[in-house]
């Protein structure tokens, strides 16, 4: 399968010969406790810092516009319609198309009701659609999220996560960062990485990597409830695998 | 420091009464929460209208200097309110602003980072450089200058890994216990609040919706059901349990703890 972007000998912050590649269409997930290097890589690999130590699939990333680097929810324009809007003006689109653009993005993000509002009425969650929507409405190739559901609640997590689900069916890479596991386990398909001190300690599928729950706790991150809860259940030997489903759990358990 | 707001209306609230208790940690849970904090924080109350108590003594417009500096709220995200990048620098000018009475500035903030777990070498550095966590911290410290008796933390433990989380807990529990604090935690992860308060405030479209102990509320108010309000995962799990298996197993709120209760019940 084919790179997206490689990340070759790196050597800044905690990295020291670091590699990493990213595979086309695909979900990676990084995740690491605090100063472990999630955000600076991410940075890395946006292009914004150590250019050298990257290189792009010229074929998917042909220019700077093919990147989203989505970090933080400021946002430069007073509405949500004009947030949307301005990179497609920026390409000199006729208003119809852009209204189209606009509306469709809109539509996906389940924020149409919100288009004419105001961004400092809308919500954390609101917020953080608008901002994904600024990004993905110039269609890019690679898509860079530093911690977006930091502030959510766990059923926004989970919306979040279906909507860069879908994201992958349209042709976007996702790279995501995240200082907590709980979104991680709304992901199907996604290769997880645990990053401590700039190095890669655990990398696969997620519930794979998710079941070392030792390691996970010594690199400081908390286990998700269910994924706990089935790992410690297996030390009893009461159950043989990692269970997501309370209810089919509990039939288990008290078969 | 206790707090009462009694039929308070706001451009988010309509009719809120409720009372925080003094000395105890008490978590706001649901929509607009970090709204209500900044209410209690007497920083957005423009169009407040209603009645507040601080250890009974009402809030008037004319009396607000006395409480000013007695409540204190740590955002969720470090607002630099004097534009500058020297964390030292930045620390002085807080005080001032705040009109904090200090004898001596280093020592007043070598205390209050001490409390916090800072080294003292952060003075010297720039807040733009400074680490999540760091930032965290050093927004504690700066809270606690001022020796407020309220201290609001709006999302306090977003975005810290375990090690990080925990530091943070023990500084929360030491101020209540030792220092009688009043501590108000807003999160909208019920996990977080079941874990670290003792007392909750559920709100549900600008109202309250439940108050009380927050292992009560929890598991027994009907109406978070009722209005689907997503609650703790452990707590989920045991009335799950309760519900299709008529077992009833204790509160726990460690999963360690829960293991070995359907250990002995299932063997």
């Amino acid at each position: 399968m084919d790179n997206v972007v490689v990340v070759q000998n790196l050597n800044i912050g905690p990295f020291k010969k670091f590699n990493f590649e990213v595979l086309l269409n695909s979900l990676v997930i990084i995740t690491g406790s605090n100063k472990s290097g999630k955000s600076l890589l991410l940075k890395v690999m946006a292009g914004i810092i150590n250019k050298k130590g990257i290189t792009y699939n010229k074929e998917v990333i042909s220019s700077d516009k093919d990147i989203a680097y989505f970090y933080n929810t400021s946002f430069n324009f007073e509405t949500v319609l004009e947030t949307l809007r301005y990179p497609l003006e920026r390409l000199e689109l006729d208003d119809e198309a852009i209204m189209k653009s606009v509306k469709d993005m809109a539509k996906m993000l389940k924020i149409t009701k919100i288009l004419n509002s105001k961004i400092e009425d809308l919500n954390n969650y609101e917020k953080v659609k608008v901002m994904l929507g600024s990004h993905l409405i110039s269609k890019p190739k690679l898509l860079l999220l530093d911690d977006p559901c930091l502030y959510l609640s766990p059923l926004e997590k989970e919306d979040f996560m279906s909507i860069i689900e879908q994201l992958r069916f349209m042709g976007i890479t996702i790279v995501l960062a995240c200082s907590s596991l709980e979104e991680v386990i709304y992901t199907l398909n996604s290769t997880l990485y645990v990053l401590n001190n700039g190095d890669i300690v655990s990398s696969g599928d997620m519930l794979t990597v998710l079941s070392n729950d030792s390691l996970i706790n010594k690199v400081g991150l908390e286990l998700p409830f269910m994924v706990d809860l089935s790992v410690k259940l297996e030390y009893y030997n009461l159950v043989s695998n990692i269970n997501m489903n309370p209810l089919g759990l509990v039939e288990h358990l008290w078969k | 420091m206790e707090i009462k707001f009694s039929h308070v209306n706001s451009k988010d609230f309509t009719d809120i009464s409720f009372v925080i208790p003094k000395g105890e940690i008490t978590g706001i849970y649901g929509e607009d929460g970090d709204k209500l904090l900044k209410l209690i924080s007497l920083k957005a109350n423009e169009d407040m209208k209603g009645i507040i108590y601080f250890d009974k003594k009402r809030k008037l417009r004319s009396n607000y200097y006395l409480f000013k500096n007695d409540i204190v709220l740590v955002e969720a995200l470090f607002n630099n309110l004097f534009n500058v990048d020297n964390v030292y620098e930045y620390f002085v000018l807080y005080i001032r602003d705040k009109k904090i009475e200090v004898k001596d500035n280093l020592e007043k903030i070598k205390g209050a980072l001490k409390i916090v777990g800072l080294d003292d070498d952060i003075l010297d550095r720039r807040i733009s450089t400074l680490s999540f966590s760091e930032l965290k911290l050093f927004q504690f410290a700066l809270a606690f200058l001022s020796n407020p008796k309220v201290i609001l933390l709006d999302e306090p433990f977003r975005g810290l890994d375990l090690s990080k989380e925990k530091k943070l807990v023990r500084i929360i529990n030491r101020l209540q216990e030792k220092f009688l604090k009043t501590i108000v935690i807003y999160s909208n992860n019920p996990n977080y609040l079941y874990k670290y308060t003792n007392y909750l405030i559920v709100l549900y479209k600008n109202k309250v919706l439940a108050l009380g102990n927050t292992s009560d509320v929890f598991f027994d108010n009907k109406e978070l059901t009722l209005y689907k309000i997503k609650k703790p995962d452990i707590v989920e799990f045991i009335l799950l349990v309760e519900e299709k298996k008529k077992v009833k197993l204790p509160r726990r709120k460690s999963v360690m703890d829960l293991i070995k209760d359907i250990y002995w019940n299932v063997k």
